[in-house]
C-alpha cells in the first residue's frame, strides 16, 4: 500500500482546489456601464472613455460661452467629419452622439438630422419631411444657410513600450466653427492608459 | 547574519518611504480670485480616502447654467488614487439628467485639486460630489 505523508497529502488537495478554482467562472451580471467596474483595455478605447471625452469637450465648449453668439438661440448645429486617425475600426457616434444630446439637453444647441458632412443624413425620413415643407412654402433659399455652427474633429492615437510597461494614448480633438470657416472654439482631451504585460502568456 | 536580517527588515521601509512624493505650492499670499462660496455638508465613509475638503465655490456659464469647483486637498504623503462623479439636482431635489461617469483622479502627496463640473441644463441647481477609493 502507498503511503503518504501529510505535507503531500496537503499539497495535492491545494493543488486540487487551485485548479478546481481556475476552471471556474463568474455568472454574468449587470454593471454600471460609466462606473469604475468597466473593464480598461490598452489597445481599444473603451465605453468609459467615450463618455469622459465626450463630457469634458462639451463641458469645455458650454464654459466658453461661444455658443451664445450664435445668430439664433438655440444655436443650430451640424455634425462635420470626425476623422479617425487611429489603428483600429471605431464609430465616432460613441463620442458625437454623447455630445449631442449633452448639448441638446442644455438648451443651447439643436442639432441637425438632416445636415452632414459629405450628405451624411442621420435621419432620412426627417430629411423627407423636411423637403416637402420647403416644396411646400416654396422656401428656395439653402437650407446650410441656417446653420450657425459646424463640430469637426479628430481622433488619434500613440501606443509606446518600455520593456514590459505599455502605453497608450488618445487624443480627442474638436473644433467649432462659425459661418465664417473659422475655429470659434477648439479643445482637446487626452487619455492615457498604462499597463504591464505579465511576464508568462500574452 | 545579523547584518542581513536588519537589511532585509529595513529593505520595505525604505521602499515605502519612496512613494512618499508630497508636493509643495507657491501661490499669491492673498488670492486675487473670489468665488461664491457654497456651505457643504461632507460624508465619508472610506477612511482610505485621505482628502480634505478646502472650498467649493460656484458660479453661471452661459445661459444661467450652473458651474460647481470643489477644492480638495490631500491629508496624505503618499499619492493616491480615486474615482469621482457630480450629480445634480433641479430645484424640486429631483435628479437632473444621468449622472455623470465615474472618473479617475490621481492625488500626489499633500496636493490640492480641483474638481470641476458643469450642469448639464439651467434647471440643475444643487449637486452632489460622489468620491471613492480606486480598486485599481
Amino acid at each position: 500500500m502507498i503511503r503518504f505523508s501529510k505535507f503531500q497529502l496537503f499539497s495535492a488537495s491545494l493543488l486540487a482546489s487551485l485548479l478546481v478554482l481556475a476552471g471556474c467562472g463568474r455568472p454574468a451580471g449587470y454593471i454600471d456601464p460609466e462606473g469604475p467596474q468597466t473593464v480598461v483595455t490598452l489597445d481599444s478605447i473603451n465605453i468609459q472613455d467615450w463618455a469622459n471625452a465626450a463630457d469634458t469637450l462639451t463641458t469645455s465648449l458650454i464654459n466658453s460661452g461661444v455658443l451664445q453668439q450664435a445668430q439664433h438661440s438655440p444655436a443650430n448645429m451640424a455634425i462635420s467629419t470626425i476623422v479617425n486617425g487611429t489603428t483600429e475600426h471605431i464609430d465616432t457616434d460613441w463620442l458625437t452622439g454623447r455630445i449631442r444630446s449633452s448639448l441638446n439637453r442644455s438648451g443651447l444647441v439643436r442639432t441637425s438630422t438632416t445636415i452632414g458632412a459629405g450628405g451624411r443624413v442621420q435621419d432620412p425620413l426627417a430629411r423627407q419631411m423636411q423637403e416637402a415643407e420647403r416644396a411646400a412654402t416654396g422656401e428656395t433659399r439653402p437650407q446650410i444657410r441656417d446653420l450657425d455652427f459646424t463640430l469637426s474633429g479628430k481622433i488619434l492615437e500613440d501606443q509606446v513600450r518600455a520593456g514590459r510597461v505599455r502605453q497608450t494614448t488618445y487624443l480627442f480633438q474638436l473644433a467649432l466653427s462659425d459661418k465664417s470657416g473659422f475655429a470659434i472654439w477648439e479643445d482637446e482631451v487626452r487619455l492615457t492608459k498604462q499597463g504591464t504585460r505579465p511576464g508568462v502568456g500574452w | 547574519m545579523k547584518l542581513t536580517l536588519i537589511s532585509l527588515l529595513l529593505l520595505p521601509i525604505l521602499l515605502l518611504s519612496s512613494c512618499r512624493t508630497p508636493v509643495g505650492t507657491v501661490e499669491r499670499e492673498v488670492p486675487i480670485g473670489h468665488g461664491q462660496t457654497v456651505q457643504d455638508k461632507r460624508v465619508m465613509y472610506d477612511r482610505n480616502v485621505y482628502l480634505e475638503v478646502v472650498q467649493v465655490i460656484e458660479t453661471e456659464v452661459s445661459g444661467g447654467i450652473t458651474r460647481i469647483q470643489v477644492q480638495l486637498r490631500s491629508t496624505s504623503t503618499r499619492q493616491q488614487q480615486i474615482n469621482y462623479r457630480f450629480r445634480w439636482l433641479d430645484l424640486d431635489g429631483m435628479a437632473s439628467g444621468a449622472p455623470g461617469a465615474w472618473r479617475p483622479q490621481t492625488v500626489l502627496g499633500r496636493e490640492t485639486i480641483f474638481l470641476t463640473a458643469t450642469a448639464p441644463s439651467d434647471k440643475a441647481k444643487d449637486f452632489i460630489l460622489d468620491i471613492q477609493r480606486s480598486q485599481r
